[in-house]
């Protein structure tokens, strides 16, 4: 299919991710890859599969099993000019990669007055709803939103994340790109072959809607589709916005919905506890508080380690949580 | 090279291996695997307090607050 002139083809998440990371390569001979069996193997998910093969040993880089080395090593690479983006595995191993990503890559911009800049992307796949071992269906965005000096981007489809992973690669500042494993291989959709961007920093609105706004990213995006499907038997009107940034979060298009429904749910996987929605509320309280017919409702996962197999399904929000939600808004 | 290949080359040139015990040892640990699994699938899920219950001594006031929410939403 085309648009345009252009070759469209149905991809999975995974593919559009190595679409984009291999036109990337090919554009810019910067960009190298560097993380635990990216190169030979082709990523544990299969994301950087045949690019080592086409680039060669020195531009897709097996490491050994240390993420703080491929972070630092991917930290030391983006100073001294290259554009490289290092693979975790699973975002259960980017804890010993927190003080190369606090400590010298959000900061180095700044601690050098602009004179050193650190153009790095971090991908990693996140996130529960795959029957995963412990340490492997975390979501700890709002820990890595925290960390001043870095953007963080939250892709939740095929097409948005090629668009979003260009743009994250560009961009002059570091960017941890979360990529949602339950959506890797989930949904395909037409992608476009060649150059498009997605901005940082913009929300998507998803679909519009009248009566309560729902701010959802990630693998969040499509339980939210699922509950605004079912709300409309109730006659209610959903409007879904996908952040795609979570970190700067792009406060307008959430404001300006809420002005028009004056209600709102936000979703999300990570722990309760200081979770992004926390932010979200105070962002909408002190910017659309007038605005406002309910207190807004978070359906979240909850301040434990996220559950195994048998028990997982307790702790991820659902379509029937985010209605129980949307309907105590409503009736408030 | 691969350990696990490097081990078998290393057995086998001490005459602790060759291919009847790799068969027998194969099939004995594929039995014990397959046994295990079927067993795990077997075990119920538990109830829901199981996942909140470990995660300190004594349950947090948030931690019950939010026990509380989910089994009333199930």
């Amino acid at each position: 299919m085309a648009e345009g002139d252009r070759t469209m083809a149905k991809l999975n998440m995974v593919e559009a991710i190595n679409l984009a990371l291999r036109e990337e390569m090919e554009r810019d001979n910067r960009v190298v890859i560097l993380g635990e069996d990216v190169g030979k193997e082709g990523g544990v998910f299969r994301v950087t599969d045949g690019l080592q093969a086409k680039f060669g040993a020195d531009r897709v880089i097996d490491t050994p099993l240390a993420e703080a080395g491929i972070v630092g090593s991917a930290f030391g690479m983006a100073v001294y000019g290259l554009r490289p983006i290092a693979e975790i595995q699973f975002e259960g191993f980017l804890y010993p990669c927190l003080d190369q990503i606090n400590n010298h890559i959000g900061r180095i911009r700044n601690r050098s007055r602009g004179r050193f800049t650190c153009p790095l992307v971090i991908r990693l796949p996140y996130g529960g709803g795959i029957h995963a071992p412990e340490h492997h269906s975390d979501s700890p965005e709002a820990i890595l939103a925290h960390i001043p000096g870095i953007k963080v981007v939250i892709p939740s489809t095929p097409y948005e994340a090629k668009g979003l992973l260009f743009s994250a690669i560009r961009d002059p500042d570091p960017v941890i790109f979360f990529e949602p494993k339950r959506i890797y291989r989930a949904i395909r959709e037409e992608v476009p072959e060649g150059d498009y961007t997605i901005p940082l920093g913009k929300a998507r609105l998803v679909q519009e809607g009248k009566d309560v706004t729902m701010v959802v990213w990630g693998a969040m995006v499509r339980e939210a589709l699922n509950a605004a499907e079912q709300l409309k038997a109730d006659k209610i009107e959903a409007e879904i916005i996908d952040l795609r940034t979570i970190s700067p979060i792009d406060s307008e298009t959430i404001v300006t919905s809420i002005r028009k429904t004056g209600r709102g749910v936000i979703v999300h996987e990570a722990p309760k506890t200081c979770g992004l929605g926390a932010e979200i509320i105070a962002l909408i309280n002190e910017k659309a508080l007038l605005s406002l017919q309910a207190p807004i409702e978070r359906v979240t996962g909850f301040d434990i380690p996220v559950p195994l197999m048998k028990t997982e399904h307790y702790y991820l929000p659902n379509p029937k949580r985010i209605i129980l939600a949307v309907k105590r808004v409503m009736s408030f | 090279m691969d350990p696990l290949v490097r081990l078998r080359l290393y057995l086998k040139g001490r005459g602790l291996w060759n291919e009847e015990v790799e068969t027998r040892i194969t099939e004995e640990a594929q039995k014990e695997i397959d046994q295990t699994v079927k067993e795990a699938e077997a075990v119920p899920t538990p109830e829901v307090e199981e996942i909140f219950k470990y995660v300190f001594a004594e349950m947090t006031p948030p931690l019950k607050e939010q026990l509380e929410y989910l089994k009333s939403t199930l």
